[in-house]
């Protein structure tokens, strides 16, 4: 019989081996089991009222928002056209760390679009905060950007100077425009946002998003802002029909205003028809950082201590029962004997993974919606878009790589306490080590331990203002962790199984 | 030999564990873990970067390494239960004492014993290099941090009940080893309801439910004696606390032994 017709025996012995041991079989049950029972059980402990939150915005798709600016604009009906110069554009400059009163705290950078100090142009529906736009604007750091609706975004020019834009308005589309010179125009989009009434608000405004630094350590965290301000100077206003511009702080930019404090009050002053605009806000989208999918997989971390034993045994018992003798006079090639171990255990707990984080994702959510998690903050994940299911998927993997990795090291120490020990202590330890650990420091930890597999359980990007470490990498980085410590793992195994007598 | 029988099942399961020299191994590993992380704890610490006033707990923080340490000693107390089944010596222990309760007994006795004897090594240890390591980082008598010593009412509580703490551990690991007669099972479960119920904490966001998990977590609630500086924002009271891992322990000794006696030994 050749090596190549015998590595699907060797697979379906090891299979065997796997399948027959009772108590095995019992544990990768109860692996699955135990993964969907605590998060059942743990899905009624979580709890959330941001809905009842009373500065909630929310935008034409129902979705979270942010929409606070400083708007200069007057009433236009049907089709037209705005033209301006933006001549100039400053902001604050940024402070790293703040003292928010209860120690030091890291400013969050936020490279996303929609959270630039920014001055320019916009079509709205109405100053109703959350209503539909387009708009087109120069950023204090990303050049010129088309946005619409809290979502879309198009790249202009990276012009960081004195620029020229322009919107268009034909029926139930708006495009936009941009110059260096106001002569040759270069389009950079076409919006089509969701609700646009015939007469709409139309002019310039300036936005600068608040200033948001986290702290967090010692299992919590928490979130302050301060909000900053832009100031711009607007000239060759040209509006078709030739109205009266009004200047008005839209949304929670407003309401400060009104309680009289300074901060966050816009203002506009006009000087032979140039106009200089101080603004402040965000205008974009706010989704909470709370991660839904990740709170219904909760139990993933029970199972895996399942998985874990199983995978340790998978190895030591084989040491101690001398069993190891006779799978290697039947197999005398060593590597190829630990590579069907890995492949069956791999894909034994991966189908295990996926039973469990399915499972815990249809019983959980249910229970997360009575608790609160419900659109608009939250809208109902289903298991179909595409971040849930790279979220369970990569679960599954995560787990299946985590037996893999016990696997290795029980054949390294060929002993089940300390290999069970040491598998789990280098899961778990990195979390709770990066729970109490303050900032950003504990990325690291998660960017070279095992823990940092937990990362696969968001659907949702990584944040450092919440209190579990994982949350700080991405998905993909993660899982990228424990493909390196399989790897690690299995090659220290088949070297020590070459080198070693059995 | 005359000695009564239970001294007689002492001294036997004394002998074995006594010559097993993973057993010094691991009350060492136990003991270096826990001064060694408490002491890279306490010498990161710096009066400098605290907050004014600054409410750090030093007393908790110089024992905090026990978090971690305990772990040699739950693996002795496992193995001492299982090990003598993957090896089948349980047979000949039985025939050398076949009154059971009299072998759970011996065992107990001497792993309480050197549970005990560890966790004083390790908190006196963990102590000492606190207050060789706080002073140097700026916590001294005159920032009101006085050196942690045992005349202290609160420090000598939380050092009791460190110590008390590493015993019952030690009690918890053996009785689930009896019950599930295997290393692996009995150490997965161990280390899953130590550790895995702080996790659980943080991923639940409800406090209600948060304050549930960490007073009946075993660890969280066996270790809130530590606390010495606002006592208030414990989820458990310290006594109720030990009270919390004595249930644990006593409830997994006490199947431990009714399985035991039930069950046919192979």
């Amino acid at each position: 019989m050749t090596a190549r017709e015998s590595f699907p025996r060797l697979l379906l012995a090891e299979w065997t081996k796997l399948r027959s041991v009772s108590r095995w079989a019992i544990t990768l049950l109860g692996a699955a089991a135990l993964t969907v029972g605590l998060s059942y059980l743990a899905a009624s402990g979580n709890k959330t009222d941001i809905n009842a939150h009373p500065n909630f915005v929310t935008g034409p798709r129902g979705e979270p928002v942010a929409d606070d600016f400083y708007f200069v604009h007057q009433q236009v009906t049907g089709d037209t056209t705005l033209t301006v110069r933006v001549a100039s554009l400053t902001h604050e400059p940024d402070r790293d760390a703040a003292d928010m009163g209860s120690g030091q705290m890291t400013k969050l950078d936020d490279p996303s679009p929609f959270a630039q100090p920014a001055a320019g142009i916009m079509i709205k529906d109405g100053t109703r905060p959350g209503s539909s736009y387009a708009s087109v604007m120069l950023t204090a750091a990303q050049g010129v950007h088309m946005q619409w609706d809290f979502h879309a975004d198009r790249k202009g020019s990276t012009s960081s100077g004195a620029r020229w834009l322009r919107l268009v308005r034909s029926g139930n589309t708006i495009t936009g425009y941009e110059s260096a010179d106001g002569v040759a125009w270069q389009k950079i989009g076409t919006a089509t946002p969701k609700n646009l009434p015939s007469t709409v608000e139309i002019g310039f405004y300036v936005s600068s998003p608040g200033a948001v630094y986290t702290s967090r350590g010692g299992g919590g965290s928490s979130v302050g802002e301060r909000p900053t301000s832009a100031q711009a100077a607007f000239d060759n206003v040209q509006l078709a029909s030739g109205g009266t511009w009004h200047g008005e702080s839209i949304g929670d930019a407003g309401r400060l205003s009104e309680k009289g404090g300074d901060r966050g009050s816009g203002r506009v002053t006009e000087a032979n028809g140039a106009y200089t605009v101080v603004g402040t806000g965000k205008v974009g989208p706010q989704p909470p950082d709370d991660d839904m999918v990740e709170a219904a997989l909760i139990g993933v971390i029970a199972g895996l201590m399942a998985l874990i034993a199983v995978g340790v045994l998978f190895a030591t018992s084989e040491y101690r029962r001398g069993m190891i003798r006779t799978t290697f006079a039947a197999t005398p090639r060593r590597g190829r004997v630990l590579a069907a171990k890995a492949i069956v255990l791999g894909t034994t707990s991966f189908l295990v993974g996926l039973v469990g984080a399915v499972g815990s994702f249809v019983l959980a959510v249910p229970i997360l919606r009575k608790q609160g998690f419900t659109a608009p903050a939250f809208p109902e994940p289903s298991l179909l878009d595409g971040s849930v299911l790279r979220a369970l998927l990569l679960t599954a993997a995560f787990m299946a790589g985590v037996a893999v990795v016990g696997l290795g090291i029980g054949v390294l120490l060929r002993r089940s306490a300390a290999a069970i020990t040491i598998t789990i202590v280098l899961v778990l330890g990195p979390l709770i080590v990066g729970m109490i650990l303050p900032g950003t420091s504990p990325k690291w930890l998660m960017y070279t331990t095992l823990a940092g597999g937990m990362a696969t359980q968001r659907a949702k990007p990584p944040t450092i203002t919440l209190a579990e470490p994982w949350a700080m990498i991405g998905p993909w980085a993660g899982i990228g962790v424990v493909a390196a410590w399989v790897a690690l793992a299995l090659g220290f195994a088949w070297w020590q199984l070459r080198r070693r007598d059995a | 030999m005359n000695a009564p029988r239970a001294l007689r099942a002492v001294r036997a399961e004394w002998t074995k564990l006594r010559t097993l020299p993973s057993t010094g191994w691991l009350i060492l590993l136990t003991i270096a873990t826990t001064v060694g992380l408490g002491l890279a704890i306490t010498g990161s610490l710096d009066y400098t970067h605290c907050d004014t006033p600054c409410t750090l707990d030093t007393t908790k923080l110089s024992l905090a390494g026990v978090r971690l340490g305990q772990v040699g000693i739950l693996v002795l107390a496992v193995l001492t239960a299982t090990a003598e089944y993957s090896t089948r010596t349980i047979q000949p222990t039985l025939m050398a004492v076949p009154r059971r309760f009299l072998v759970v007994l011996g065992k107990l006795g001497v792993l309480a014993v050197l549970g005990t004897a560890a966790g004083i090594l390790a908190v006196a240890g963990s102590l000492a290099a606190g207050r060789g390591v706080l002073p140097g980082n700026g916590f001294t008598a005159a920032h009101g941090f006085p050196a942690p010593s045992l005349a202290d009412d609160l420090t000598r509580r939380a050092a009791i009940g460190t110590v008390l703490y590493i015993g019952l551990i030690t009690l918890f690991g053996a009785g689930l080893g009896l019950l599930l007669r295997d290393t692996a099972g009995a150490l997965t479960t161990a280390l899953a309801l130590l550790y895995g119920s702080p996790i659980v904490a943080t991923f639940v966001s409800d406090p209600k439910w948060q304050h549930r998990i960490h007073r009946f977590s075993p660890m969280d609630a066996g270790l809130a004696i530590q606390s010495t500086r606002n006592l208030a924002a414990e989820h458990i009271g310290p006594w109720a606390g030990i009270g919390v891992l004595s249930v644990y322990a006593a409830a997994a000794v006490v199947s431990g032994l009714v399985v035991f006696q039930l069950r046919d030994a192979r």
